[in-house]
């Protein structure tokens, strides 16, 4: 109880910092914090339509973060969501071209999640054979990723009515938003559903109590012969599972485009909001859920900061940037 | 400079009694070698010297006034300097600006007067040093040679060297021999910290013994190597607790023709072994003569380079250090209970945390462990509770074979005393236990059989009638 407490205000304290000197970076370029933050904090909860498109932007960022969380509790620095969501989306925008029916969907999830799997087994792999940072391994596969998937929807799966975007899902296999004229898809309760199951895989399944050994203490783990090598396997591969996924959803149940963007505007960036998601929920699952649903928040409350009060939209990068940071340095501090 | 440490004691924060009241005296002008096994408190006694650990109780007079160093740079002023086993000079700063740092941080270059005055004191020791590289680019045994000049520049009339050898290639042992010597004949003192033999045989003026946070004896010149080694590792009082019945016939562990290397060097060499029903074998031998490297091939931990090891019926682990490699120390006594039998306490992959709570539970009270729950932290408990929950979850494995290696380290009177006789109690009940030791007073207490392991070979093994306690020493000291 006492731990919990004491991380809640270390959260609490890394947030406050990073509004403080968000508030000061826009103080200097002359916008109105107080303003700034009013649109950015309570605008989205002001309107169900704001709010479920807030919950919208949550659901990636929650599947990306569980893919950290699950590579921390191995002791695994894993940042190759971000690689792995683009080959999720790829994996959609294949099954779009190849089939024109409601089969698309399921298609979509197969081969979304075996890009993803497949991607992140190289690093793993690398790791286990060759001692290769997961690290190195997952950033460079990162860059493989993006200038492969820039490829291919420039290419073969190019949309010729809209070359700025990869060929649509067909309408029979897209999920619509469930409340209509909001950008609240099934997405959002499949995502939040990953979180429940994550939790009870690691925190119930012999699986999840190997990984939590390995990841602690490797020396523990081979001495009562659980193989370390195998717990970082499983958790590179359940990462995958997620980051995949929200690579998929991002192209099946993403309203209105229901396509990946050639410059992958959909799907860039979600796998490092997912580290700031992990870390601002202290690698717990259900904590990564909750804080996915706060940078959901932020990501929506931006937009009507732009409107209402004129702050660009960046500023809300600055302040995932300080609050990394201050995490990032709480993180070091334990170790 | 004479220095008295005075009744010196140290229980650290994980409840480990490191020094149970050392005195000891060092004159100047003196090599004295400071001689124990790992864990004796050689080291820990030495860094309370030099300022880096405070001292639970006990005092420290430099020329009889009574000190209080608080830190290194503190016990540095009054002259006394320690030399790292694993060095501490700064990587990325050149050899003298290491020796320079000590004055504080400053931007300006390293003074010519500092340069010449550094350059002076290596030289009368005969070192050649590239003060102008990286130390990180530096040979060990230069990096070595930068911490004696770096000591001597800032005063130090009294250098403790900690295990210094262990770094060193042969050719640079006898230098650094030659080093002490110049030392001693500038009229300051060196404490030398080992667990070799023969170097102290080489080099000590006088050699005090640590057993277990103790001074257990002093000897001057001419040593006798068997009984620095019986000093080392215990006297043997033979109490027996118990030991019913003969050993059984059918074997728990063969072991033939292992070889174990460690790069390339052959840390196991050919061993033979065979542990039956109902009896323990002592593998005893002055640590790191392959010991380690013998059980953890045996439990899967490392890989054998050649021979056949066989288990019949399961075996239980009792590692050396029960916080790298028994526990976990930053999860629950419960989690901890449960690691190797997790699929025990499962259904369909999914494990019951009551069911493993109550088995915690049972622990706890069984085994006597002194814990604020089942659900506080490993690390919460003592050094002796978490060996009792070690020795608890592994004795509650039902294996036939019981790998117990160091059990009683580090442990209090008492605790060991039960360790020991739960042992004899699994023993008893038909169990075979491999129990690897340093101590031979714990050898001949428990054991059935014993091994003498020397240089990675098994160099005598018999029944504990037969293996006198003048043999036993002699084949540990390699003679």
């Amino acid at each position: 109880m006492r731990r919990l407490a004491l991380s809640l205000l270390n959260t609490g304290l890394a947030l406050f910092l990073a509004f403080v000197l968000g508030a000061i970076a826009m103080w200097i370029s002359g916008y109105d914090p107080l303003l700034s933050y009013k649109s950015m904090l309570l605008t989205p909860l002001s309107d169900l339509t704001y709010l479920f498109s807030a919950l919208a932007f949550s659901a990636p960022i929650l599947l990306t973060g569980l893919t950290f969380a699950v590579g921390l509790k191995a002791g695994l620095f894993n940042i190759g969501a971000e690689g792995q969501t683009y080959m999720g989306a790829l994996g959609a925008v294949a099954a779009a071209y190849l089939t024109r029916d409601v089969s698309a969907l399921p298609l979509a999830a197969f081969l979304g999640v075996a890009f993803a799997v497949a991607w992140s087994a190289i690093p793993a792999l690398l790791k286990i054979w060759r001692g290769v940072n997961e690290v190195v391994g997952t950033i460079m596969m990162n860059w493989v990723a993006y200038w492969l998937v820039i490829m291919a929807v420039s290419t073969i799966f190019a949309n010729p009515s809209q070359p700025e975007e990869s060929v649509k899902m067909p309408e029979a296999a897209r999920l619509t938003p469930l409340v209509a004229g909001t950008d609240l898809t099934l997405a959002v309760p499949l995502a939040y559903l990953t979180a429940v199951l994550i939790y009870v895989f690691l925190r119930y399944s012999v699986w999840g109590y190997r990984i939590s050994i390995s990841g602690q203490n490797p020396t523990v783990a081979k001495a009562y012969r659980i193989r370390p090598e195998q717990a970082v396997l499983m958790a590179f591969g359940i990462g995958a599972l997620t980051a995949g996924l929200a690579g998929v959803l991002q192209v099946v149940a993403r309203p209105p485009s229901y396509s990946l963007a050639r410059n992958l505007a959909n799907v860039y960036g979600l796998g490092f909001d997912g580290i700031t998601a992990a870390m601002l929920g202290r690698g717990h699952p259900i904590g990564v859920l909750l804080a996915s649903v706060f940078l959901g928040i932020l990501q929506e409350g931006a937009r009507h900061m732009q409107i209402e009060v004129g702050t660009p939209f960046e500023f809300i990068r600055v302040i995932q940037g300080l609050l990394i940071l201050f995490l990032a340095l709480q993180m070091l501090r334990k170790i | 400079m004479k220095v008295s440490l005075r009744e010196i004691r140290k229980v650290f924060s994980d409840g480990t009694h490191a020094l149970r009241g050392v005195s000891l005296d060092i004159f100047p002008g003196e090599v004295l070698a400071l001689l124990g096994e790992n864990g004796a408190g050689k080291t820990t006694l030495m860094k309370i010297l030099s300022g880096i650990y405070r001292p639970t109780s006990g005092e420290i007079y430099v020329d009889g006034m009574r000190v209080k160093p608080k830190n290194a740079r503190d016990a540095l002023k009054l002259g006394i300097a320690m030399v790292h086993q694993h060095l501490s000079l700064i990587p990325g700063l050149t050899a003298l600006e290491n020796v320079a740092v000590l004055e504080g941080a400053s931007l300006s270059p390293v003074s010519t007067e500092l340069r010449r005055r550094v350059e002076k004191i290596a030289e009368e020791l005969g070192f050649e040093i590239e003060w102008d590289r990286d130390v990180e680019e530096l040979p060990l045994g230069m990096r070595q040679r930068v911490e004696i000049v770096k000591a001597l520049y800032w005063g130090a009339q009294l250098l403790i060297l900690d295990e210094p050898t262990t770094v060193l290639s042969p050719p640079e042992v006898k230098s650094l021999f030659q080093v002490v010597k110049r030392l001693k004949e500038q009229g300051r003192s060196v404490v030398y910290i080992t667990h070799k033999i023969p170097e102290v045989m080489e080099i000590a003026d006088r050699v005090v013994v640590l057993r277990r946070g103790l001074k257990s004896a002093e000897f001057s010149p001419p040593y006798d190597a068997k009984r620095l080694v019986e000093a080392m590792v215990g006297e043997v009082k033979t109490e027996a607790v118990e030991r019913l019945g003969k050993p059984g016939e059918r074997p728990v562990l063969e072991v033939k023709d292992l070889w174990v290397y460690d790069g390339d060097r052959a840390v196991v060499q050919g061993v033979d072994l065979v542990v039956r029903e109902r009896e323990i074998l002592a593998i005893v031998g002055v640590e790191g003569n392959g010991q380690e490297h013998l059980v953890e091939t045996i439990v899967g931990v490392r890989k054998r380079s050649r021979g056949m090891i066989k288990i019949y019926g399961g075996y239980a682990y009792i590692p050396d250090d029960r916080q790298k490699k028994a526990l976990v120390l930053e999860m629950s006594l419960v989690e901890n209970a449960i690691t190797g039998k997790e699929n025990e306490f499962a259904k369909r992959g999914l494990i019951s945390w009551q069911q493993a709570e109550r088995f915690t539970a049972k622990l706890i009270e069984e085994f006597g462990i002194v814990a604020p729950g089942p659900w506080s932290s490993a690390r919460q408990l003592s050094g002796g509770n978490q060996q009792k929950l070690v020795v608890g979850r592994e004795l509650s494995r039902g294996a036939k074979l019981v790998v117990a290696h160091q059990p009683t380290r580090g442990l209090d009177v008492a605790t060991t005393e039960y360790v020991q006789t739960l042992l004899i109690k699994t023993r008893n009940a038909g169990v075979g236990v491999l129990l690897v030791t340093s101590d031979l007073d714990e050898a001949y207490k428990l054991a059935d059989t014993i091994a003498v392991m020397y240089r990675g070979k098994i160099v005598a093994y018999g029944p504990v009638e037969e293996m006198g306690i003048e043999l036993v020493g002699k084949k540990m000291a390699g003679l």
